[in-house]
């Protein structure tokens, strides 16, 4: 038995994009338990609901995380179209499936470069992020923001993108794959990539599924859960499956996030081609929220679940969303055990830790 | 296309062995979500298995509120219980994993524990208002003249200017009046 | 493999940066970017529709004093104010401001009517009622 200390990890560490508090209890070099404290950036916003109505709400919604902004706005959109029965037309949802696909492949690029950064890869990093500039812009070029997109809203979108516009976009699209294709394979192949990644944080099928995992941390267990699979929007007329890697360590959380980036390159190209015309947005709104849904989306990082409750009155009762870093707190709390201290950053950022997401 | 949504009601008393019944038969943690009712918390249990997803709801009342931990069962639900704990307020017993009020930090201690704001009364607005409107501020203030349609600029408030202290209250008065109207 | 990265990083050495030199060289924004909110005084009514719709409180109008003013450090550019306008008043510009210096008032503007002896009243009590 050696001597017990205690080590705070954050809530300023350089590897973490945001802040978050871990307590290690180490045993010479290695972790006997890991104990998480957050709120650092916890701004309140499910409260809100009681000072803006349901329409402004949706602005609200969109700026919990800066990263993955466009899903939580649509995951909102489509919990009050469902409470209060709006019928959204056939190309506001598929154009809002282009716009959450380009946002999950902005997410897992940017993620990528963090993750080569946590141990020292400095130029993939770099270059990573060279290949998410040019996603970027096009998010710039259709939506309006870099990362807040402001285009979705309740009954539909709010601007369109035009065809030729998207012609234009899927050759851009092939030209990015090319670029990312050198990545993958450092990603893949690196003798110094794989002596850092391989068997470090292993999670079990059983341990992943039974302590509340999603997304790719799910997913690299074994298990092929994708919030996708419940047919929102237009995926069931998409083709696509689930990404599985077996081996639950940190190279198979990172490979699963990079082929999901082909895969999201793959279903854009679908969304471009088969994009039917039509119009944007429901012509009126009328009356006030009365009811309550649960609406779950895939985000990046995993499934999100958004409950609304209204009862009548221009003012929603509750607002909650359950993030998918959330629900991934306890999961990382039992991979931290038995690791050394140097492979601790490593681990948090494999969860893909989107701190402003899970304390809202 | 999309998923139906249902709850079924549940006694806290019983909540326990639903879960571990659940449990047994495979189902995951979705999530737990507490409400703040006029005079109850009412707390809605999601689990799931195979994209098939069942809700409960469990209603406790305001004053004393105690409520029986999953985390026997769902050792993930440690993380939601400490959260419910930190925010409302709410005394959940039998927690794996306490943290005893520490786990979400807030300057201000249970921030969501308070009843919701009754709903206002809808006041209508009737047709005179706005021609009385027009008469009332036709005859308080001429018409400013001289070049009015430029915008201001970059204001500096200068130490001994009595304008400043006119102008910064103005907005402040701007937006109690909006909110008023 | 070992230095798998080494023919893109080679590749970058040689040619040039992918970065411009800010602020020397700037970019030319795109059409539909969300810069800022431009405000036409010359067709406005003052009937605070936009002050109304406005998520952060940004837009305070005042009928009575005629006056329009916008805090830009408030503004999130979500172009609701541009939607609710009936007289075409607000236009989302594609640059984006400035950066406010500190200590300074300049991201108040405020307008005033052009010609303020037209009479008010010209709304319809309909809109008030939510």
């Amino acid at each position: 038995m050696g001597k017990r200390t205690v080590i705070p990890f954050g809530p300023q560490h350089p590897v973490l994009p945001e802040p978050i508090h871990l307590d290690l209890v180490m045993e010479d070099e290695r972790v006997v338990e890991a104990l998480p404290t957050i709120g650092f950036v916890h701004r309140g916003l499910e409260k809100l609901c009681e000072k803006h109505d349901y329409i402004q709400m949706i602005y609200v919604a969109e700026r919990i995380c800066g990263i993955c902004s466009f899903i939580h706005g649509l995951g909102y959109a489509q919990a009050i179209e469902e409470i209060m029965q709006i019928e959204v037309p056939e190309r506001a949802k598929w154009l809002r499936t282009f716009w959450a696909e380009l946002s999950r492949i902005h997410s897992h690029m940017l993620w990528a470069g963090l993750l080569a950064d946590a141990f020292g890869f400095e130029s993939l990093f770099m270059h990573s992020w060279r290949v998410r500039e040019a996603i970027v812009d096009i998010i710039d070029e259709t939506a309006g923001g870099r990362v807040i997109f402001g285009s979705c809203k309740v009954g539909g979108v709010r601007r369109d993108v035009e065809d030729k516009k998207l012609g234009e976009i899927r050759s851009k699209i092939s030209e990015i794959e090319k670029q990312f294709d050198e990545l993958y394979r450092v990603f893949d192949n690196d003798t110094t990539v794989h002596k850092r990644m391989d068997g470090v944080g292993v999670m079990t099928k059983e341990e992943a599924y039974s302590l509340g995992a999603v997304g790719p941390t799910l997913r690299a267990s074994g298990v092929a859960s994708d919030a996708r699979l419940l047919n929102y929007g237009v995926y069931s007329e998409l083709e696509w499956e689930p990404i599985v890697e077996t081996a639950g360590d940190c190279q198979a959380r990172c490979i699963v996030r990079l082929r999901e980036i082909y895969q999201s390159f793959d279903l854009l190209r679908q969304v471009i081609d088969k994009i039917p015309a039509g119009p944007i947005e429901v012509d009126r709104i009328k009356g006030n929220p009365d009811g309550s849904y649960m609406s779950r989306l895939e985000q990046p990082r995993g499934e999100v679940c958004y409950y609304l409750k209204g009862n009548g009155g221009k003012n929603l009762e509750r607002f909650r969303v359950r993030t998918p870093t959330f629900a991934n707190i306890p999961p990382l709390v039992h991979m931290l055990k038995g690791v050394e201290l140097a492979d601790v950053p490593l681990i948090i950022l494999t969860i893909d830790p989107c701190i402003s997401c899970a304390e809202r | 296309m999309s998923e139906v949504f249902e709850v079924t009601e549940l006694e806290a008393s019983k909540l326990a062995e639903t879960a571990k019944q659940h449990r047994g038969e495979g189902y995951r943690l979705v999530q737990v979500c507490a409400n703040r009712l006029p005079e109850s918390f009412e707390i809605l249990y999601s689990f799931d298995r195979k994209e098939q997803l069942v809700n409960y709801r469990v209603e406790v009342p305001a004053e004393g509120a105690t409520l029986p931990s999953i985390s026997e069962s769902y050792l993930a639900a440690f993380a939601y219980e400490n959260e419910i704990k930190d925010l409302f307020g709410i005394e959940v017993t039998g927690l794996v994993l306490d943290f005893g009020g520490n786990f979400l930090k807030t300057k201000v201690k249970t921030p969501f524990a308070d009843a919701p704001p009754p709903p206002k009364k809808k006041i209508a607005v009737k047709k005179v208002a706005a021609t009385e409107d027009a008469e009332n501020s036709d005859a308080k203030e001429p018409a400013p003249k001289g070049p009015i349609c430029e915008p201001a600029g970059p204001y500096v408030p200068q130490p001994g200017d009595d304008k400043a202290e006119e102008s910064e209250n103005k907005p402040a008065d701007n937006t109690e009046e909006k909110k008023e109207s | 493999m070992l230095a798998s990265i080494t023919r893109l990083v080679s590749r970058s050495s040689i040619s040039k940066p992918a970065t411009r030199l800010y602020p020397a060289e700037r970019r030319e924004p795109y059409a539909a970017v969300r810069g800022h909110i431009r405000f036409i005084h010359d067709t406005c009514i003052f009937c605070t529709l936009c002050a109304k719709k406005c998520p952060t409180d940004a837009i305070v109008v005042d009928r009575k004093e005629r006056r329009w003013t916008i805090d830009r450090r408030k503004c999130i550019l979500c172009g609701s104010c541009v939607e609710a306008c009936r007289k075409a008043c607000l236009v989302c510009e594609n640059e984006r401001s400035a950066p406010f210096t500190q200590g300074s008032w300049d991201y108040m503007e405020t307008h005033y009517d052009k010609d303020a002896g037209d009479a008010v009243g010209a709304v319809k009590p309909d809109e008030f009622t939510d």
